[in-house]
């Protein structure tokens, strides 16, 4: 089967500081990967890779059988680890704009869930809370039926019903035959909805390994795995 | 339903226990039809893949089937959820007397201790 | 996508201009009006304050709305592209050179919208203030004695096509010096905004690395051209054999093409930098 996102020895230097090592992952279509590590293990910078927001250094990424460009752009589907969404757009133009450059947008599912959130039609996201403009960011994401959804740090920062409520978005909305990519540090959040789990450990991959394999092996969560292979 | 997980064990042989715990107990009756797989995973906070392979595992015991058009359902054959109800006891059971030889008691001490507890019950008190 | 693009330019932008734009026409209508109730009354007291008023905002609406037509035109690339927006600007699926061209087109027009109000605005006011002051006698100039419109007699000179192409030249060129004049600080922006930190200063110290450059490139372009004597090659035709609109017509192009050159190479790092070294914050 082919893979939606794969690496190659792949390395990212900024500098003189090697972010990104030799990097080796594949990952097939239908799964929901973790990418997890500590602050500054790398996550952020595999992604933008992937999103084509940075560009590798040595090695080799392709995305849905593409090198990161206008090809692979309209199959992924990206929720950066920062609000940036354009301030003075309402929720109408915003739905106008995702609709206008992917051609997989679902407009009537963001509706849907805009409403159920009772965000009303021409609200202007300057005049939103932060936490909402969060979750319009992560509604107008997992609107799109896209092959490939990299998400960096969804739950970075919410509170606990929040959180609830961005996973079950997620789980809900990703397409059956897509792979989705939760970067986060928070593992004892998200790892029940996960298959696989791949640990970044200053730039390298620790491992790739599916959640109920380590349990098995382990007799551990991998919340607690996590802590023993990052212990300070 | 109520789902609780634990961190020590795969996700998939929670699942599969709690769904079977749910059918045997009556919290989902012979018959009924089932939650779409992806609402089930997400009202449970699981992975959906986690879950569909833990419903084929109950589809494999006789505990669950799928009509092609129409979704999943509870079995109505109540044989299977009985058998199922026995052997789920008998977990138990064997569980019970492992611990109480454990604390080292023999097996006459044990259906006596049971004997008592079960009469107190019956009286209205509380263990 | 280019024309998508375009679109929403148009709508980040325009909230910003249309309403610049329409406050300067108002004002051009509100002096002019102003201004001829002075005419007509002999209380000069509060319509002299007035008319004062509005002359005094009209001149700063002129020279706001040519300084906001150029904020609007850096702002637009600094956000939507350097900044947080960018990370949604750059996982569009569209190019880098289609995020230039889109922002360069909507700049041109908005450039030649204010000059277009602006010409329009005066107009008005000099038409609402004095009425009568532009009559007919002034429109006679424009006839010859013979009661045939002047402008006709261009046609001597100039056939049809000659004066579209004039005209599509004259807006070519313009296009091609908003495009030079963006790319200038476009490139400027993208160069610094590449680096990891002091971003917005080392875009200053690049705009005028880049104004330095260019002067080289020009006066080498210049010494190089006159030595190979193109100016004598070029002095030496014989210009009877030219008629006067193929003259025209080779001096605009000229001008085109070096204006070209200017932006081309002022592109150049544009797209290279959005493209291989793209460092969003």
């Amino acid at each position: 089967m082919e893979t939606y996102f794969e690496c190659k020895s792949l390395g990212k230097r900024f500098g003189n500081v090697q972010a990104l090592d030799e990097v080796n992952i594949s990952i097939m279509p239908g799964r929901v990967i973790g990418l997890l590590g500590p602050n500054g293990s790398g996550k952020t910078t595999l992604i933008k890779l992937a999103n084509g927001l940075l560009t590798p250094s040595s090695g080799e990424i392709s995305v849905c059988g593409f090198k990161p460009g206008k090809e692979s752009k309209a199959l992924v589907s990206y929720l950066p680890d920062r609000p940036c969404l354009p301030d003075w757009m309402n929720t109408r133009q915003l739905m106008d704009f995702y609709q206008d450059f992917y051609a997989d947008f679902d407009r009537s599912r963001a509706e849907e869930m805009l409403s159920r959130l009772s965000i009303p039609d021409r609200r202007i996201i300057r005049q939103m809370s932060k936490g909402t403009r969060e979750k319009v960011q992560l509604i107008m994401v997992m609107s799109r039926r896209a092959k490939l959804y990299l998400l960096d740090e969804p739950i970075g920062g919410v509170d606990p019903a929040t959180r609830d409520y961005i996973l079950d978005t997620i789980i809900r909305n990703y397409d059956e035959n897509a792979s989705v990519v939760i970067s986060t540090h928070l593992i004892s959040d998200v790892e029940n909805a996960l298959d696989e789990v791949i640990f970044l450990k200053e730039g390298h991959v620790n491992m790739q390994a599916s959640v109920d394999d380590i349990r098995e092996q382990y007799g551990k969560s991998v919340d607690a795995l996590f802590r023993e292979v990052f212990k300070c | 339903m109520e789902w609780h997980f634990n961190n020590d064990m795969p996700i998939y042989t929670q699942l599969v226990y709690q769904i079977k715990f749910a059918i045997v107990s009556g919290q989902l009756r012979p018959g009924e039809r089932m939650t779409a797989v992806r609402d089930l995973a997400a009202e449970a906070g699981v992975n959906p893949n986690t879950m569909q392979r833990a419903l084929q595992q109950l589809e494999r015991d006789g505990l669950v089937y799928t009509q092609r058009s129409s979704g999943r359902f509870v079995t109505e054959d109540t044989c299977i959820i009985d058998e199922a109800k026995k052997a789920l006891a008998k977990q138990y059971i064997d569980q019970f007397i492992d611990s109480m030889k454990n604390l080292g008691y023999t097996r006459e001490e044990i259906m006596e201790l049971l004997k008592g507890s079960c009469e107190e019950d019956k009286n209205g008190n509380i263990l | 996508m280019l024309g998508k693009l375009i679109k929403h330019e148009f709508r980040a932008s325009g909230r910003t201009m249309l309403p610049f734009l329409g406050a300067v026409l108002a004002l051009a209508v509100l002096a002019g009006i102003s201004a001829r109730m002075i005419d007509t009354d002999r209380d000069y007291g509060l319509l002299q304050v007035l008319f004062g008023l509005f002359i005094f905002l009209f001149v700063m609406g002129i020279i706001a709305v040519c300084v906001v037509a150029f904020v609007v035109m850096i702002q637009r690339f600094h956000k939507n592209l350097l900044n947080d927006e960018g990370y949604i600007s750059f996982t569009l699926p569209v190019t880098a050179d289609e995020h230039i061209f889109s922002k360069l087109i909507v700049s041109f027009i908005w450039f030649l919208a204010t000059g277009v109000v602006l010409m329009i605005a005066v107009l008005v006011m000099t038409l609402t203030t004095v009425p009568g002051a532009i009559g007919w006698e002034d429109f006679r100039g424009i006839f010859g004695p013979d009661g045939v419109l002047n402008a006709s007699r261009i046609w001597e000179v100039f056939s049809v096509w000659d004066i579209v192409g004039y005209v599509l030249e004259g807006i070519l060129t313009l296009f091609i010096i908003s495009c030079g004049m963006c790319l200038h600080f476009y490139a400027a922006m993208a160069i610094g905004y590449s680096f990891a930190n002091r971003k917005a200063l080392l875009s200053v110290v690049f705009y005028f690395v880049l104004s330095a450059v260019m002067s080289v490139l020009q006066n080498i372009a210049i010494s190089v051209t006159g030595n190979t004597g193109i100016f004598e090659a070029l002095s030496s035709i014989n210009m009877s054999n030219v008629s006067t609109s193929a003259a025209g017509h080779i001096a605009m192009l000229v001008i085109c093409g070096a204006g070209l050159l200017e932006a081309a190479l002022y592109y150049i790092p544009t797209t290279l930098c959005l493209r291989k070294r793209l460092n969003l914050a």
